[in-house]
């Protein structure tokens, strides 16, 4: 009876981790970082056969290692940031070519995905290249020390978007990265982040079925309590907010098919998230309405998406 | 107290040695260890009246200095190894186009990303030779961070004169160190503003057709005179040109236009050297290594000196020469695999007098690295 019950209160996500952790116990990364979370949950859930590519950031001194040591029993390629798809493609190309059944992750952050390494980013996606594609969107240049990115949002207080006598923080809006990838009518996309394990599991494995034909994109939101200025134990705090204001949607694309995967009913103002993070302290009424403006619109946009009942499947 | 002495890092004295020289537009992309100039012009240019952008990429950081330089403004930008070797297209454009520009390289270890957060000077022949085709640069180096500004100053200087991208070579102990600097007076220093043409607007302006000195008056694109900008090979109208002569014109035009003026453009310092038996040349951090052990030397009557580049391209073979000319021994001291010894063999009378003394493991070359090395040239044992 009481192993019932202890069954009873355990997550159903605990369902999903079907692999061993490869990760130490404890890795280098700053205090309250999801991104630890995030790269121990990728092969708990997708297994620990798959093989992992990253460029210079956040990740890559825990997933690289360091002399000699290292924090994981992964095979991890570091790329370079300008050609991070590009060296996916080559090991998921030779892979499919030889019958090899392996899964090629390539796991990057914003600046990569973004900006430098959109181009092949976007060119990946166009061949159809049979890897995923994982973004860990912490909104900026957290490893080199908090410069802005183009994910970056409106009125954020970056190191190069500073906040003083002339400037207010970033004075242009965020790319919408999951959106924009989507759009090149790949066979998936998606959005996650830490606050929705379950959701985020169902969407790795679904990536990972899919990549074995095509291309697959997942955008994950990962807050960063060093560089947005929030105590270290509000990390998944601010990863619900984020989906609960519709900041970060969770949505899903299948051939084109927008779906939404958890739709906020009464979705709650910009505000109650803002408050939750420095980087937008200094952020007026106005401001945080130019900030609810840009989330409304996004959400418009994918709302409408949601209706459509069309897809463009590429035939086999 | 006086408000213009500062304890700043060697990236904090590039960037009040850019704002001296008139800087109006920066276009840069975070990486270490250059990424402080990008953060403090960030509040700086726009306190000015200037603009910083920060861009997507490296190349699209040197590409937009360009387009800003045309308009007639004062550019730079800043970065390291991996986003030098990026922008190296760009620079062999800004060369043949003949756009002013200085592109700061605060070196690490390399090659590939390397050694990010350590030292280096790895990226001298990649200053010189990274970009494609016979084509002249202009590079500078600083020890210090009284030079670090200074030498700034100059390669805005040098771009502006010779209508050139100007290199300033740095390295990450220079980069990261904290030191004095003292912000010289107004008009202490001289500035080179840009040589504009005096035609006035419908006259005929031919933008690549040189003075008798060399120099190109320019006009702001876009502004009273119409003009092509072309990679090609160009006629004095900036129009594509495939014709043999205005081929062999041109790239006789770029490449003259540095080498005649070496004499001008070379900047150097001596330390201890009149009367030096054993010279030591060096440049950049190491030459705070090399300048240590002459003081130490010439404190016990050893004659020692010390020759610290500050411009490493073109190189100054000839004052090198003369410079070492008496030197019973001649020790480059660099963090590198010989990338300058190679150079000062090539111009020296007696290049089996040229020693390396090296450090390539990310750290600072030190002086008993030094001094190991000068014990076995001295004939002094190992």
């Amino acid at each position: 009876m009481a192993d019932k019950k202890k069954k009873k209160r355990l997550s159903k996500v605990f369902d999903y981790l079907k692999y061993e952790d490869p990760f130490a116990k404890g890795v280098s990364f700053c205090a309250g970082c999801p991104l630890e979370r995030l790269v121990r949950f990728v092969p708990q859930v997708m297994g620990n056969d798959i093989v992992i590519t990253g460029t210079p950031s956040c990740s890559a001194p825990v997933l690289l290692g360091q002399n000699g040591k290292s924090w994981h029993k992964l095979s991890y390629y570091g790329t370079l940031m300008t050609g991070a798809a590009s060296n996916a493609t080559g090991l998921a190309r030779y892979y499919k070519r030889a019958g090899i059944d392996g899964t090629v992750v390539c796991f990057n952050g914003d600046g990569t995905a973004a900006d430098i390494g959109f181009g092949n980013l976007s060119g990946a996606a166009e061949r159809n290249e049979p890897f995923v594609y994982i973004c860990y969107d912490n909104e900026g240049y957290m490893n080199t020390g908090i410069q802005k990115s183009s994910t970056t949002p409106f009125g954020a207080k970056t190191t190069t978007t500073p906040v003083g006598s002339n400037e207010r923080g970033k004075n242009l809006r965020r790319k919408n990265l999951g959106l924009l990838l989507a759009m090149h009518k790949i066979p998936y996309a998606a959005t996650a982040t830490l606050s929705n394990l379950e959701d985020f599991a169902k969407k790795l494995l679904k990536a990972k079925e899919i990549s074995k034909k095509g291309f697959c994109f997942l955008h994950i939101f990962s807050p960063c309590p060093t560089g947005w200025g929030m105590p270290t134990d509000t990390g998944i705090e601010v990863c619900r907010k984020a989906v609960q204001t519709n900041y970060f949607p969770l949505w899903e694309a299948e051939n084109g098919k927008f779906s939404f995967t958890k739709e906020v009913k009464k979705p709650k103002p910009i505000k109650e998230y803002v408050k939750l993070v420095k980087k937008f302290s200094h952020l007026t009424e106005e401001e945080i309405e130019v900030l609810q403006k840009d989330v409304d619109y996004e959400y418009a946009v994918l709302k409408q998406l949601s209706l459509l009942d069309q897809e463009c499947p590429l035939p086999d | 107290m006086n408000k213009n002495i500062k304890f700043v890092q060697g990236n904090e004295a590039c960037v009040e040695g850019a704002i001296y020289a008139g800087i109006d537009f920066f276009a840069g992309y975070p990486i270490t260890p250059s990424t402080e100039i990008a953060e403090l012009l960030s509040r700086r240019l726009p306190q000015k009246g200037g603009k910083f952008v920060q861009m997507e990429d490296e190349i699209a950081s040197v590409c937009a200095i360009l387009g800003a330089s045309l308009t007639g403004h004062k550019v730079m930008t800043a970065t390291s190894g991996p986003g030098f070797s990026l922008k190296q297209e760009a620079i062999g454009y800004a060369c043949m186009a003949e756009i002013p520009c200085v592109i700061v390289n605060v070196q690490r270890g390399g090659p590939s990303t390397g050694n990010p957060t350590h030292v280096g000077q790895g990226d001298i022949n990649q200053a010189r030779w990274g970009t494609h085709g016979d084509h002249s640069i202009i590079a500078l180096t600083a020890s210090n961070h009284q030079d670090v500004f200074e030498m700034t100053i100059e390669a805005f200087n040098l771009a502006e004169t010779y209508r050139t991208p100007v290199i300033l070579l740095f390295d990450e102990a220079v980069g990261h160190m904290r030191e004095k600097l003292v912000i010289p007076e107004k008009n202490e220093i001289p500035i080179v503003n840009r040589l504009r043409t005096a035609l006035k607007k419908g006259v005929d302006y031919h933008p690549y057709l040189p003075r008798e000195d060399g120099r190109l008056p320019m006009s702001d694109f876009g502004g009273d005179h119409r003009y092509n900008v072309t990679g090609l090979l160009h006629d004095m109208w900036g129009f594509p040109s495939n014709d043999p002569k205005v081929v062999k014109g041109l790239l006789h035009h770029l490449n003259d236009k540095i080498s005649n003026n070496i004499h001008r453009i070379t900047r150097y310092k001596e330390h201890y050297l009149e009367d030096a038996e054993y010279i030591l040349i060096s440049y950049g951090s190491s030459a705070r290594t090399a300048i240590h052990i002459a003081k130490n030397r010439r404190a016990r009557n050893e004659k020692l000196g010390v020759l610290e580049l500050q411009s490493l391209w073109p190189f100054p073979k000839e004052m090198v020469r003369e410079k070492c000319r008496n030197a019973k021994a001649v020790l480059v001291v660099e963090m590198n695999m010989g990338q300058v010894l190679a150079q000062v063999k090539a111009c020296i009378d007696r290049p089996e007098t040229v020693f390396l003394a090296n450090r390539i493991d990310g750290e600072l070359i030190t002086p008993s690295d030094v001094k190991s090395i000068l014990r076995v040239i001295q004939g002094r044992g190992v």
